[in-house]
C-alpha cells in the first residue's frame, strides 16, 4: 500500500492505515520536537499532540497536496506552541538579526578529523548545543532542512516563506552555527588570511 | 553585500542539492580562487553532514503511547457520534442553510456543504457508516420521520410538503436528492437565512480557519468564550464562534458545547478549505 492509499484509507476511518502513517512519521516528528525544544519530554508530548491533531483533521486533508508538508506544518505549529508555553524569554549566545546582516569576514579553519571518535563526539555535542542556542527562526529552518530533509520548496510551503527567503535564511543559520562552533573551539582560531600570510594551507 | 555573499548562499544550495547544474562550475571556480570561501565551504559541509547524523531513535514506548492517545480520542468522538444518531438528517438542514448562505456571497466559502448529487450518496452513506447506523429511512419509521421533521422545521413547512411529495428516498441514502441539490430553488427560497451573516467584519475576510465545527442545538452557550468571539444571529438561528486552534480553545469549546447539550457533527463533508497551522477555528451553531 503506498502512502496515498494509506492516507485515503485513514481518512475513511481505517485505523490500521492511520497507525501506519504514525509509524512512518513518528521518528521524524520526535526528532523535530527534540531539536526544537531540546527536551525529550517535550518531544514526546509534541508527538502526542501532532498525531492527535492529525487524527482530528485528517478528514480535512486535501489529497492533492503534499501530506508530509502538511503534517510538518502541524508539527511546526505544535513545536512553536510548546516553546511559547515554556516562555523562554531570553535567547542567548546569538544576536537576532534579519536576513540582511553581514557574514563574518574572517573565516577560521575547521579543526576536525572525522576519523577521531573523540573529536566526532565532541563536535556532535557542540552542534547540539549550537542548534539549541539558535534563534527560533534559524533553528526551525535547520530542523526542516537537515533533520526532516525537506526541499527548499517544501520548506517555503511549510513555513509560508518565499523560496528566496528560505535560501538566504538557511545560509544565515549555518553561518551562525559555524561562527558559534568556531568560538567554542571546534574550529581553530587561526583564520585563513593569517594562514596565507604564513604561506600555504598545509 | 560582499562579492562572496552570493557564493555563500550558493554553497549552501549546493550542499542541499538545490543549486542548478549550470551554476555549479561557477561556484567551484570561485571556491578555487577564494581562500575564505574554500574554508567556509569545508566547514559548512561538515556541519550540515553532522546535523543530518543527529537523528535519534525515539523511546520504544512512543508509538504505543501515541496510539493510546488516539484510541482515547476515538472513543470520545464516537460516543459523541452515537448520541447524535436520532437527528442525523439535521445535517441536511445544514446543507440547505449553507447553500443559501454562501451561494454568490463569498465565492471562497461557497463549496461549503454543497454536495453534488454524485457525491451526495457517498457522503451520506459514509456519514451513516461513521455513525454506526443503518441507513434505511423508510424501514425505520419513527426516528427517521422525527429527524426529517426536525430538518423541515428549520427549513420551512412548505419545503417539507414539496420534498415529501416529489421525492422518493432511495435505500442506502439518508437524504432525498433534492434536499442536497444546490440547484433546487424550491427549498432554498423557503429558508429564513441569507448571506448576511458572513458580511460581518470579523468573518468577511477570506481567512482560512484551522478547522470548522458544525454544531446544532439550542440552549445556553457555555461561558467560556472570549467577549467578541461569539457572533449571534438569533433572527437566522445561527451563531458563529471563533476560537483558538489549541486544546484550550477548540477542544474545550467542543466539550463545553457538548456538555451544554449541543450536538457536534463529526465527518461533515465538503467544508471550506482548512489550514491546520492557522491559529483560529470557526464553530458554526445552527439552532434547531
Amino acid at each position: 500500500m503506498n502512502e496515498k492509499e494509506r492516507i485515503r484509507r485513514a481518512k475513511n476511518g481505517d485505523q490500521a492505515a492511520f497507525e501506519e502513517l504514525v509509524s512512518a512519521y513518528e521518528k521524524k516528528i520526535y526528532n523535530m520536537g527534540l531539536r526544537y525544544t531540546g527536551s525529550q519530554q517535550d518531544a514526546l508530548d509534541i508527538c502526542q499532540e501532532v498525531f492527535l491533531r492529525l487524527f482530528r483533521f485528517i478528514g480535512q486533508f486535501n489529497e492533492a497536496s503534499s501530506f508530509s508538508t502538511w503534517l510538518y506544518r502541524i508539527a511546526v505549529n505544535v513545536c512553536k506552541d510548546t516553546i511559547r508555553k515554556k516562555q523562554k524569554v531570553v535567547e542567548l549566545s546569538f544576536e537576532v538579526e534579519d536576513e540582511e546582516g553581514n557574514y563574518e569576514v574572517e573565516v577560521s579553519d575547521l579543526r576536525y578529523n572525522p576519523e577521531d571518535s573523540v573529536q566526532r563526539r565532541e563536535l556532535r555535542h557542540q552542534i547540539l548545543h549550537a542548534i539549541a542556542e539558535l534563534p527560533e527562526k534559524y533553528r526551525e529552518i535547520i530542523i526542516l532542512r537537515d533533520i526532516n530533509g525537506l526541499s527548499y520548496e517544501e520548506i517555503s510551503r511549510c513555513l509560508e516563506l518565499e523560496e528566496g527567503t528560505v535560501k538566504s535564511r538557511i545560509s544565515r543559520a549555518r553561518e551562525k552555527l559555524r561562527v558559534f562552533l568556531s568560538k567554542t573551539g571546534n574550529f581553530s582560531e587561526e583564520t585563513q588570511s593569517k594562514k596565507e600570510e604564513r604561506g600555504g594551507f598545509a | 553585500m560582499t562579492p562572496c555573499d552570493e557564493y555563500i548562499i550558493k554553497m549552501n544550495q549546493y550542499l542541499d542539492g538545490e543549486l542548478p547544474d549550470r551554476e555549479v562550475a561557477d561556484l567551484f571556480e570561485h571556491i578555487e580562487q577564494c581562500g575564505d570561501c574554500r574554508c567556509r565551504f569545508e566547514s559548512l559541509r561538515v556541519i550540515s553532514a553532522q546535523i543530518r547524523e543527529l537523528e535519534e531513535y525515539p523511546p520504544e514506548e512512543l508509538h504505543s503511547s501515541i496510539m493510546a492517545g488516539i484510541k482515547k480520542e476515538q472513543s470520545r468522538s464516537s460516543s459523541c457520534r452515537r448520541r447524535t444518531v436520532g437527528t442525523v438528517s439535521a445535517i441536511a438542514a445544514c446543507a440547505l442553510i449553507a447553500v443559501a448562505l454562501f451561494s454568490g456571497v463569498l465565492p471562497g466559502l461557497s463549496p461549503w456543504l454543497l454536495f453534488d448529487n454524485a457525491e451526495n450518496s457517498n457522503g451520506a452513506s459514509r456519514l451513516a457508516e461513521n455513525m454506526d447506523m443503518a441507513p434505511a429511512p423508510e424501514s425505520a419509521e419513527s426516528p427517521a420521520q422525527q429527524a426529517a421533521d426536525a430538518v423541515w422545521q428549520a427549513v420551512g413547512e412548505k419545503a417539507q410538503e414539496n420534498a415529501m411529495e416529489n421525492e422518493t428516498v432511495q435505500e442506502g441514502q439518508l437524504f432525498p436528492n433534492s434536499l442536497l441539490s444546490p440547484g433546487s430553488k424550491t427549498e432554498t427560497e423557503q429558508l429564513p437565512m441569507d448571506g448576511q451573516v458572513f458580511v460581518l467584519p470579523a468573518l468577511q475576510t477570506s481567512e482560512t480557519f484551522a478547522a470548522y465545527c458544525i454544531v446544532t442545538g439550542t440552549g445556553v452557550l457555555p461561558e467560556i468564550f472570549e467577549p467578541g468571539a461569539v457572533i449571534e444571529y438569533p433572527d437566522y438561528g445561527e451563531i458563529y464562534i471563533v476560537v483558538e486552534n489549541d486544546d484550550a480553545g477548540f477542544q474545550a469549546a467542543r466539550e463545553a458545547l457538548q456538555a451544554a447539550g449541543f450536538t457536534i457533527w463529526e465527518q461533515v463533508e465538503n467544508l471550506p478549505k482548512t489550514d491546520p497551522s492557522s491559529e483560529r477555528c470557526l464553530i458554526v451553531i445552527f439552532a434547531q
